[in-house]
């Protein structure tokens, strides 16, 4: 896994300059359909829905559901990795950056874009199928979470995101997504 | 790169009957290439292919490669679960699970059929038309091991025109891919 973020810049830099990468035309229309965030103990500290006509489970469940679902992957990936050898055995948990990991999947009906920062919050985009690659805009969503959440004296690590300022420029970036 | 092909199961108890590997150290491939898989990667297998049935009793054959019996089997069932809970998680109706996952080092293609068997295809990231492929062995699953009158369901694949005939439609999807690289 990448550590990224330049560990020079200061927050503000990463956010205004290298401004949204994949937000060019506004008329590219509403593609993501929701997002969560979890940290690194599976609490969803964050679920926003775009559009999402078809429900299935309460919302705790789905958020478990979605955490099993990320985990499993995980394991699946760091054991199937063709390019090492020593993989250790399935399901071990690994830290974050440890074994290989995945960055999306694609079913026909939604992509779903995951990205994992070095302390383990995980932050996973679900969005219409057919969407480029996401990486660098998840890099970006992360970049909004430090400014606004992480920098927020009032937040308290660890506990459901309720700042308004994220909210209103996550949805403002997403709404550009192409 | 690796295939894998698993069928529907209904507790997640999948079993593997068939795997084969090819060592990405093939004669076919130009000697570049050998060289550098050979730093790279350490004869990791290019290719498995796996088949899982809901059979209690699998008998593997030919599992070969550092993935052992157990560890297909894992991986075969997890990929079964993994498949049914990215349907249930899908935003709209009519979701047929995971066709494609990109991991940091590999990708991954998923074909399933009508009936439930799934195929899977593991391969480099950025690698093309590997849902042609599958659909290619595909059909000569359902030449070769389907249509032949010793084979019973569920049971491992022992038939060697299978074989035979899945080591050629990969080859032959290899060697464009190495020319191309050459041409870069």
């Amino acid at each position: 896994m990448q550590f990224f973020g330049g560990s020079g810049a200061s927050g503000a830099e990463l956010i205004s300059p290298s401004a949204p990468p994949s937000s060019s035309t506004p008329a590219g229309g509403n593609k993501a359909k929701m997002m969560y965030v979890f940290n690194r103990n599976g609490i969803c500290l964050l679920y926003r829905e775009w559009d999402r006509p078809l429900k299935t489970l309460n919302p705790q469940q789905d958020h478990k559901l979605m955490f099993g679902l990320l985990f499993s992957l995980k394991s699946f990936t760091a054991k199937m990795d063709p390019t090492t050898i020593e993989k250790g055995n399935l399901g071990v948990p690994q830290l974050p950056g440890q074994g290989c990991s995945f960055h999306s999947f694609r079913t026909n009906t939604y992509k779903l874009s995951f990205m994992e920062s070095p302390s383990g919050i995980k932050i996973i985009l679900v969005t219409h199928p057919k969407i480029g690659d996401l990486r660098e805009a998840l890099k970006y969503i992360y970049s909004i979470y430090v400014e606004y959440v992480v920098k927020n004296p009032l937040y308290t690590p660890g506990t459901p995101i309720r700042c308004e300022l994220f909210n209103t420029t996550l949805d403002q970036y997403v709404k550009n997504l192409v | 790169m690796k295939i894998y092909r698993s069928s529907p199961t209904q507790f997640s108890q999948a079993n593997v009957t068939h795997s084969l590997s090819l060592s990405r150290s093939s004669s076919l491939l130009p000697p570049q290439r050998l060289s550098e898989s050979q730093d790279s990667s350490r004869h990791s297998p290019w290719l498995q292919f796996i088949v899982s049935s809901s059979s209690t009793n699998p008998v593997d054959y030919g599992s070969a490669g550092r993935m052992d019996t157990n560890d297909s089997l894992r991986l075969a069932s997890l990929w079964h679960s993994m498949h049914a809970i990215s349907q249930q998680l899908s935003p709209i109706v009519g979701c047929a699970g995971i066709e494609a996952l990109e991991a940091d080092t590999f990708d991954l293609h998923c074909f399933q059929s009508l009936t439930g068997t799934k195929f899977f295809v593991v391969c480099e990231p950025g690698s093309q038309h590997m849902e042609g492929l599958l659909k290619v062995i595909y059909e000569l699953y359902t030449d070769y091991v389907l249509k032949n009158p010793f084979y019973e369901m569920e049971m491992p694949i022992r038939c060697e025109l299978f074989d035979l005939n899945l080591s050629q439609a990969i080859q032959k999807d290899r060697i464009p891919m190495s020319t191309l690289e050459q041409l870069d």
